[in-house]
């Protein structure tokens, strides 16, 4: 065959897979299956967090579909994963794919607010429902009508810490944080509050998420002499971030958040950890239940989020029980929810659908996570 | 809702067939290796994003501007490296690629760095918004159907052939008294024009831009349909972009996790690429040889 | 004392840089090519560190020698089945240079497929705090690396002055034609100094393992500073690369004392992109026009 019809022919045999594959998935009996998309860091840097995530959704789901279902429809949960592609903008492929292909009526995830932001206009556009979480900014509701979350701000977190450091007396923080809109909120929140409490920010370092070398930015914080260093980035590079810190003879105390609690965080980090204080939130009585649960099905511990995972699907199943599939219905539900017991606690939505949270300030104690005590 | 994915992809090649025509413009038809493409699709992209986000600008003349803006860098690329060829010059299009990368990711009170610029509004011409996907289809495929016939109209045209001996012999061209750094400097001009409303296209289509989407993959991505295609034949490029955008939706077929999908994407093309320098370095229709 | 610091954490970047760099132009002073998929060996490197010592429990020493070897093989492989025909049927430099970028793709993602993206570490060395040096502070590890790169180098020196190899290898990089005449065989001296240079990407991939953790995508961002070093001090001149790598590691640290720390990447950029426009030859590369060749 000649050079030209060998080509033709690939691109005709491209051509026909298509098409057979658009015949195939026009699969009749669709109605059957209630279908949610997941959005979900199954692999890459926060894939421990991702994979408890999945587990809790799927903990949720089996549950569900063994008391039959809603309205004796099973539940399907579709996981996509978006940390290998690492970019906002192929996540919009994610959620395409999702809504055109799977044709998912819901979607939960994603978790960082870059992504959140890239796709939360889809969300809007095609009228599908979407419960996000993990790293979340506020006000929530700029992200428009179909977009809801089940967890609290990184920053909020802050307000307990501030109160430490009020109680402490650190007059001087510097903050060393990853460079997204989660880590510029802390800072602003942190820039507001510390003066109510004889606190100043006396050093702010932004650094870009992917860079794995945080030596000279520790010097920079340490040449200020603060009383205190506040720490803001994934769990993994948290824990290189306090590895370097203590490589550096930095002895203030380190304070960071929950997600110090992840154990890829332990992974880098290692002993270093030891003394660092952190903010956790309270576990509320569902929250204690779902943690055994949780224990119980999987011989593990749940990661952090995977209670706000599990909230978000089960906010979507409360809602359609309420309220059948109606996309409309739904959103006013979620929209007007107040004083909901979840995993995570209360969730009830303010004017800006933001969540609030009750946090005690923790530390690594012998390598376990303990109440901090004075 | 195939359809609505379908018209998703006809978008998105569309897009890529107007980046790799103009790739194929400057590499096969004038001999000059860039690879700093993807940097012009990237000022194409963000200077129409934030012209329309923060200036009146009707859309149209916000998208010809970000194409001439765009080209501007093209000319002074080829001024810095005129004297460079071969893979130096690939190597110093390919830092020029970084620089500009760069200036996206750290310029943040312009582009907001990382955290990208979200809501870019959908075009609007005469008062027609672009508001659903198949209007944007309809925009696209007008677009790339006016690049391509541009493209084929110059290249058929003695214009077109004179390039073609620069890309063969400058040095000969030059004896026969032709200014062949005008010649270069227009060609790649007119290429980071096509790339910069390329770009624009895309930042109004998908309404979120962010540096990410705009560096070592993405170049791989264009050398590759541009290689696989063929050296100095358009007809190569459009197909070869056909045949590379669909190859990751029927690796779909094979229900493969996405943890899987993502690299396997990526090594497809590696290997194609590779393959296709060992084996059939003329690509699917091309004229010449790299290099 | 900050400068002090400074000073410290620029030599231990100018190092692994080095180490990287190294490699590379010992690689394109003898074929003449950009290999750019060197950083990606780098990677594998490392990674096979990791699955030697950390998953296997192998003897760390052992593990180290075995990815060295490993890391030669894997090069003479990649240099057998690509670059060798390629190189046979006359492609030209800009083939060569495409070929290997879709080497580095190549193999990266094979890495992220194999071991997933998240980061890993090998955990040999315990983290011991930083000893004080002159008012700046080094960790034991890092004081092992830059006296390992030190005494590296040395070797290295020797070797291409003193060695009857390392001065065929000089004999070809300067001149490979006339080299061919006296009797030397280009092609094989071309190949060996490939393996070479890979196994010296082998003990880069294992320092950056123990110093920085792993990920998949570490070879680009390491290729493109050692590259740029390279560039810088001249990249026919495995002195001159060497030297580049370790001005790139102090300009870089110093540099973002002043700027913002996301601008650490764009000055190695900027250098890069400079030189190759301005000086392609570097500092103590080849005076005048570089000679091109094809064997």
């Amino acid at each position: 065959m000649s050079k030209k019809s060998i080509i033709w022919l690939i691109i005709i045999i491209i051509i026909v897979g298509i098409l057979i594959w658009y015949g195939v998935s026009r699969k009749p009996a669709e109605e059957e299956v209630i279908k949610i998309g997941a959005i979900l860091p199954l692999t890459g840097t926060a894939a421990s967090q991702g994979e408890s995530e999945r587990k809790a959704i799927e903990m949720a789901v089996e549950k569900k579909n063994a008391q039959g279902g809603i309205d004796n429809r099973k539940i399907e949960v579709i996981f996509e994963d978006d940390a290998t592609s690492n970019s906002p903008s192929k996540a919009t492929e994610i959620i395409k794919k999702l809504i055109y292909i799977d044709k998912v009526q819901f979607i939960i995830g994603p978790v960082m607010s870059s992504e959140i932001e890239a796709v939360a206009p889809i969300a809007n556009q095609e009228n599908i429902v979407m419960i996000a979480f993990g790293a979340v900014t506020s006000p929530f509701s700029r992200f428009g009508r179909n977009v809801f979350t089940s967890s609290a701000t990184f920053a909020s977190e802050n307000y307990k810490i501030d109160e430490f450091i009020g109680k402490q007396n650190f007059g001087k923080i510097a903050l060393i944080s990853v460079n997204t809109e989660a880590g510029l909120e802390i800072k602003k929140v942190l820039e507001e509050e510390l003066p109510k409490y004889n606190s100043e920010l006396i050093s702010t370092e932004l650094i870009n998420l992917g860079v794995i070398d945080f030596k000279t930015n520790l010097l920079k914080a340490k040449e200020q002499n603060p009383d205190a260093l506040y720490v803001f980035h994934i769990p993994a590079l948290l824990g290189i971030i306090i590895k370097q810190a203590k490589e550096l003879s930095i002895e203030f105390p380190i304070l960071t958040f929950h997600n110090i609690e992840d154990p890829s965080a332990k992974t880098t980090g290692g002993d270093s950890l030891e003394g660092v204080i952190y903010t956790s939130p309270v576990r509320s009585e569902i929250g204690k239940k779902f943690f055994t649960d949780f224990e119980q099905e999987y011989g593990s511990e749940p990661n952090i989020f995977s209670d706000a995972a599990y909230d978000a699907v089960n906010l979507i199943f409360e809602a359609i029980e309420r309220n059948g599939l109606e996309i409309d219905k739904i959103r006013e539900y979620l929209e007007n929810i107040k004083n909901y017991q979840g995993a995570t606690g209360n969730i009830s939505f303010d004017k800006n659908r933001d969540i609030k949270r009750d946090y005690i300030i923790k530390t690594i104690k012998n390598g376990q996570f303990v109440p901090y005590e004075e | 809702m195939i359809e609505a994915y379908l018209i998703h992809l006809l978008i998105i090649i569309g897009i890529y067939i107007i980046l790799s025509t103009s790739l194929n413009l400057a590499i096969g038809y004038t001999g000059l290796l860039n690879l700093g493409h993807v940097a012009f699709f990237g000022i194409g992209a963000y200077v129409s994003t934030l012209l329309s986000i923060n200036t009146d600008l009707p859309f149209l003349v916000v998208f010809i501007l970000a194409g001439l803006f765009t080209s501007i860098f093209g000319y002074l690329l080829m001024l810095a490296t005129n004297k460079l060829r071969g893979d130096y010059l690939a190597l110093a299009t390919l830092g020029f690629n970084f620089v500009i990368y760069s200036l996206f990711l750290n310029w943040t009170s312009l582009t907001r760095g990382p955290l990208g610029i979200p809501g870019i509004p959908k075009p609007s011409i005469f008062g027609f918004v672009f508001q659903s996907n198949l209007s944007y289809l309809i925009f696209v495929a007008v677009i790339a159907f006016l690049v391509v016939g541009f493209l084929h109209l110059l290249l058929k045209s003695s214009y077109g052939k004179l390039l073609e001996a620069v890309r063969d012999n400058e040095l000969a061209c030059k004896v026969l008294g032709k200014n062949t750094f005008k010649m270069k400097w227009q060609a790649m001009a007119v290429s980071a024009f096509f790339a910069g409303i390329a770009g624009s296209l895309y930042a109004h289509y998908i309404t979120f831009i962010d540096p990410s989407s705009f560096s070592l993959y993405e170049i791989i991505l264009i050398l590759t349909i541009v290689l696989v295609g063929g050296l100095a034949t358009l007809k190569g490029s459009i197909a070869a972009t056909v045949i590379i955008l669909l190859i990751p939706e029927v690796l779909r077929f094979f229900a493969l996790p996405s943890s899987i999908l993502g690299p396997a994407r990526q090594i497809i093309y590696a290997l194609l690429l590779i393959l296709i320098l060992m084996y059939r370095p003329r690509g699917l229709f091309g004229k010449v040889d790299l290099g | 004392m900050i400068v002090v610091q400074l000073l410290i954490n620029g030599i231990i970047a100018g190092s692994i840089y080095a180490l990287v760099a190294v490699g590379f132009s010992l690689i394109y002073a003898t074929n003449r090519f950009v290999h750019f998929a060197h950083g990606a060996f780098v990677t594998v490197s490392a990674y096979l560190i990791y699955t030697f010592f950390t998953l296997w429990g192998l003897n760390f020493y052992f593990s180290a020698l075995l990815t060295i070897i490993v890391a030669g093989f894997l090069g003479w492989l990649v240099y057998k089945l690509v670059y060798m025909p390629l190189k046979k049927r006359k492609a030209s430099n800009a083939v060569l240079l495409v070929a290997s970028v879709g080497i580095l793709i190549l193999l990266e993602n094979l890495m992220l497929l194999i071991f997933g993206a998240d980061v890993k570490s090998v955990g040999f060395i315990q983290i011991r705090k930083g000893i004080e040096v002159l008012g700046g502070i080094i960790t034991p590890l890092q004081i092992v690396i830059v006296v390992l790169v030190i005494i590296l180098l040395l070797i290295l020196w020797f070797f291409m002055k003193k060695s009857r190899l390392g001065k065929t290898m000089r004999a070809v990089a300067d001149n490979p034609n006339l080299a061919n005449i006296i009797g030397i065989n280009a092609k094989r001296v071309c190949y060996l100094s490939f393996i070479i240079g890979t196994a010296l990407a082998g003990i880069a991939g294992i320092l950056v393992a123990l110093e920085q953790n792993i990920e998949p995508i570490m070879g680009t961002g390491l290729m493109i500073k050692g590259f740029t070093g390279a560039i810088i001090g001249g990249v026919t001149s495995v002195p001159g690369s060497i030297l580049g790598s370790y001005l790139l590691g102090l300009v870089e640290n110093f540099g973002i004392w002043f700027l913002p720390s996301g601008y650490k990447d764009a000055i190695a950029f900027v250098l890069l992109f400079l030189f190759l426009l301005f000086k392609p030859t570097g500092i103590l590369g080849l005076r005048g026009k570089y000679k091109e060749q094809k064997l």
